[in-house]
């Protein structure tokens, strides 16, 4: 694909605002998005090709004096540069009892940087009807056995092109990911669930060669988490498997360290930089250039380049992960994390790429090491709360191991709850495989959805499952 | 960007469409985010997004399509985005259905907070918020506030033209506790089309009153064994995963679990569900008169006496299924019980007030979640409590259901502000 020819007609329009608003103000950017996002779904009844919610085009404008940040959010930035500058400036208003209440920050780095980025992609190599006729090849396949009610296959696009314009800055990017996901519903005497698989990447034809070898898979899964019992509750050893790894990750730790809540006092990360919080063979990473999935980006919404932050360093935390607006407040270099759900919204600090490092361990040796405990498995979702170190991972499904081995004694749904610290230190072997999934999205409290990837390798811990 | 005049010529230029529909959506925001009481960023986004979508018959099926409106399109442009939409369209096979037709409005729906400037409601909500808090070791640490304004639209080819105007408000704060040694919080989330001060005052200082009592908070000595207290913000959650389930999406797709005539409750020791499913309820932010085909909302019964007795849902799957469209109904209405909550609460019971998130799956007929504060009351005194997590069947969550006579609204539910659930694990 090709970097928008929309934000391309749109970047001398962008400097002239830059150019007109520094009139008025110590930092002006201007950051441009045009995301096309497509998604082509089938079912037995009905076949969809369609725009997908994460289509965004739009501009946001950032101002700043050393106090409040200033942000506005519109269409289009082309026309009278003078009277879009008012209308801006206007708009952006405070009322009157609140202009002594606002914060300090110092000013943000505006250091020149011209660059173009862009990722390879195959999506010109297919159109929606190769799509569709390979989603409708799938869904047959799965429809094949007869506990199949319904099926779903869809593969969802996405072509990112942003632009960001600074004094200084003149940055471009152009990248694409793919998801391709099946979901079925399945019955048995007893109940109907759903399940699922997916498969991502940066490459069309890889995503829609790959979606048909796992056909097969998901639906002998299906039949087992139909036939799943609840699990006694308490606290077992427990091996999580690359999915749970990276919602671990993510909920466990990338939260806690997300440094726009150091700035507001919300994160007990804040006071343990330099200090124990996992077991010493734990290392874990965030950052867009950590690895290649759906949230490697070359430069945030803030204009900084895509950084890959070690977090955990042999069990030690050694770095949060930020923003522009929170470094500028904690008088931190930011980390290429500030992210927007869209340009209507605001920038905070979001995860990217979420991961443990791999281990030494063979998966083999580590359910031979149980003598009784489950594996868990497939992000279902998880919550946090960094500011006392609890966390809560939903799997979709657990398989007992009893005296080293793996039975076919399937529980679910699995929630595992627990301490931070506790859960991290505990982790005792990790396995010497590494997978990173693509297909998450992560909310901030309960909105501002963005994409992001978790995984790693399979982790040995102990920790209470419910 | 073209206006909806030229959209419409470029349409009529284009041949192969057997229907079309636009729905504008006209939405302007201002925002105003504080840390530790002061002004972080102030925010405004104003946005006109414009779906189009185009639907052609062909060999007895219906095809569609649907894009949106980039602010770059000229019209060139959106005759060659149209003329493919058609070519996409063709691939699609669905059984035959007709648009909603021959209906028009233009609504501005209730909110005592329309004809105000937005930086003067963000402000008085600000010192309302910050006004609450009467104790010297608490604070909200953070505090998101949304004033928005949205209108929308919705045109098809068969004389739908409606439009409604809705004004919400969103807030997001984070009441906080220091103690000497640590600070704990809780979370908070208000979606409203009225603004009431008085209420959100005392909410909020309820709220810190939540936040003191979690820091001193323990994990029981005990497996505690009692009912279980749900609060509204759990109830939306627990009826929403009920509600969609009758849902004509999911009858049509059968991917429902019951249908018209299963029983959800077959004890005789519960309070009986009662459900309306409605377009709107006054002072929730969910509110609307018409869904995005245009159909106009009307408010329909799905429970009655603890059993399924209607289904609802948009106009094309109503017609798949032979049945009265409703419009996709998003506000759930509960009837409420006969007992008032002192009486429910006057027994030992668990309440929880704070969870990392209440996990309901009718599928695998589950209810359960980590448990961040709750108050535990022994038929004695009130303690709260942390630490503990709690897990059960939904189907013996609903057959020992007990309902408070009072009501609350939080988001898209309306209906008792307490129930209490037993049976349930508590670990």
């Amino acid at each position: 694909m090709a970097f928008s020819k929309f934000l391309e007609e749109r970047r001398g329009d962008c400097v002239a605002l830059v150019r007109e608003l520094k009139k008025r103000f110590a930092y002006v950017s201007v950051l441009g998005s045009d995301v096309k996002a497509t998604v082509v779904r089938v079912n037995k009844q009905t076949t969809m090709i369609a725009d997908a919610p994460d289509t965004d085009a739009g501009f946001v404008v950032r101002v700043s004096d050393g106090g409040a940040f200033m942000e506005y959010s519109l269409d289009d930035v082309s026309g009278d540069k003078q009277a879009l500058a008012e209308r801006i400036v206007g708009g952006l208003r405070l009322d009157p009892s609140l202009r002594d209440k606002v914060v300090s920050a110092s000013a943000i780095k505006d250091e020149p940087l011209v660059k173009s980025f862009a990722r390879q992609s195959d999506f010109e190599n297919f159109d929606e009807e190769k799509i569709l006729a390979k989603c409708n090849q799938v869904c047959l396949k799965l429809f094949k056995n007869e506990n199949v009610v319904n099926a779903t296959v869809l593969v969802r696009t996405l072509d990112v092109s942003k632009l960001f314009i600074s004094e200084n800055r003149a940055l471009d990017q152009n990248y694409t990911w793919v998801n391709g996901i099946m979901v079925v519903n399945y019955r048995n005497e007893e109940r109907m669930i759903s399940a699922r698989e997916g498969v991502s990447g940066h490459d069309l034809g890889y995503v829609l060669a790959s979606l048909p070898l796992y056909a097969d898979r998901l639906v002998e899964k299906a039949g087992h988490i139909a036939g799943a019992k609840p699990i006694e509750p308490g606290e077992y050893d427990v091996i999580t498997d690359p999915s749970i790894t990276g919602l671990l990750a993510h909920e466990a730790f990338g939260h806690g360290v997300e440094m726009d809540m150091f700035v507001k006092d919300r994160a007990l990360a804040k006071h343990c930089i330099g200090t124990a919080v996992a077991s010493p063979i734990c290392n874990m990473h965030d950052g867009a250039s950590a690895a290649l999935s759906v949230a490697s980006y070359f430069f945030d919404d803030d204009g900084v380049l895509a950084q890959d932050t070690q977090v955990i360093k042999d069990g030690i935390l050694v770095s949060g992960i930020s923003d522009i607006v929170s470094a500028s407040q904690l008088g931190t270099e930011p980390t290429g994390n500030g992210r927007r759900e869209s340009h209507k919204r605001k920038t905070y600090t979001r995860m990217t790429n979420t991961f443990f490092e791999r281990g030494k361990d063979k998966l083999a040796d580590m359910i031979a090491s149980i003598k009784h405990g489950y594996m868990i498995f497939e992000t279902n979702n998880g919550m946090e709360d960094p500011k006392t170190w609890q966390v809560q991972c939903v799997a979709e499904y657990g398989r007992e191991i009893v005296d080293g081995k793996l039975t076919d004694n399937y529980v679910a749904p699995v929630v595992m709850s627990g301490y931070v610290p506790d859960v991290l230190k505990s982790i005792s072997m990790i396995s010497d495989d590494f997978i990173i999934e693509g297909s998450g999205s992560c909310g901030k409290g309960h909105k501002e959805w963005v994409r992001v990837s978790d995984g790693g390798p399979a982790l040995k811990l102990k920790v209470r499952l419910g | 960007m073209l206006n909806l005049q030229e959209i419409l010529n470029v349409i009529k230029d284009v041949d192969g469409i057997s229907d079309y529909r636009i729905i504008e959506n006209d939405k302007n925001s201002y925002e105003l985010f504080f840390v530790h009481g002061k002004a972080e960023t102030v925010r405004r986004a104003d946005s006109l997004e414009r779906t189009l979508s185009v639907y052609i018959n062909h060999d007895g099926k219906r095809g569609m399509n649907s894009f949106i409106l980039s602010a770059a399109l000229d019209a060139e442009g959106l005759k060659a985005k149209i003329e493919f939409a058609v070519k996409q369209a063709e691939l699609v096979f669905d059984e035959a259905y007709v648009l909603p037709d021959n209906e028009t409005c233009n609504v501005e729906l209730e909110s005592n907070i329309a004809s105000d400037a937005p930086e003067a409601v963000a402000a008085k909500i600000a010192e309302t918020v910050y006004g609450a808090n009467p104790y010297e070791d608490c604070d909200i640490n953070a505090l998101e506030i949304f004033i928005v304004k949205e209108a929308m639209r919705v045109i098809n080819s068969r004389g739908i033209d409606k439009k409604q105007v809705r004004h919400s408000v969103h807030i997001e704060a984070i009441p906080t506790c220091n103690g000497k040694d640590t600070s704990v919080e809780l979370f908070e989330a208000y979606d409203m089309s009225e603004l009431d001060i008085e209420w959100l005052s005392a909410e909020i200082k309820a709220r810190i009153d939540d936040v003191r009592a979690r820091l001193v908070a323990k994990k029981p000595e005990n497996k505690l064994n009692c009912p279980i207290v749900l609060n509204a913000y759990e109830l939306e959650k627990l009826f929403k995963a009920i509600c969609s389930d009758a849902n004509y999406i999911r009858a049509y797709t059968h991917t429902n679990l019951r249908s018209v005539g299963d029983v959800l409750q077959t004890s005789k020791d519960c309070d009986k569900l009662n459900v309306t499913m409605r377009g709107a309820v006054k002072g929730s932010a969910t509110s609307s008169r018409f869904d995005n085909d245009g159909t106009t909302l009307v408010d329909r019964e799905i429970i009655r006496d603890g059993t399924v007795i209607a289904g609802y849902g948009p106009h094309r799957y109503a017609t798949y299924l032979g049945k009265t469209p409703t419009g996709m109904l998003e506000c759930i209405d509960v009837r409420a019980g006969v007992k008032s909550a002192e009486e429910l609460l006057s027994a030992p019971h668990l309440e929880l007030v704070f969870m990392s998130g209440l996990q309901v799956d009718p599928l695998s007929d589950y209810i359960g979640g980590e448990v961040r504060l709750a108050y535990y009351f022994d038929g004695k005194k009130r303690v709260p409590v942390t630490g503990i997590a709690m897990s059960g069947k939904l189907s013996d969550a609903l057959n020992t259901l007990r309902l408070s006579s009072e009501r609350a609204i939080s988001g898209c539910y309306s209906g008792p502000a307490k129930a209490v659930i037993s049976g349930m694990n508590i670990f």
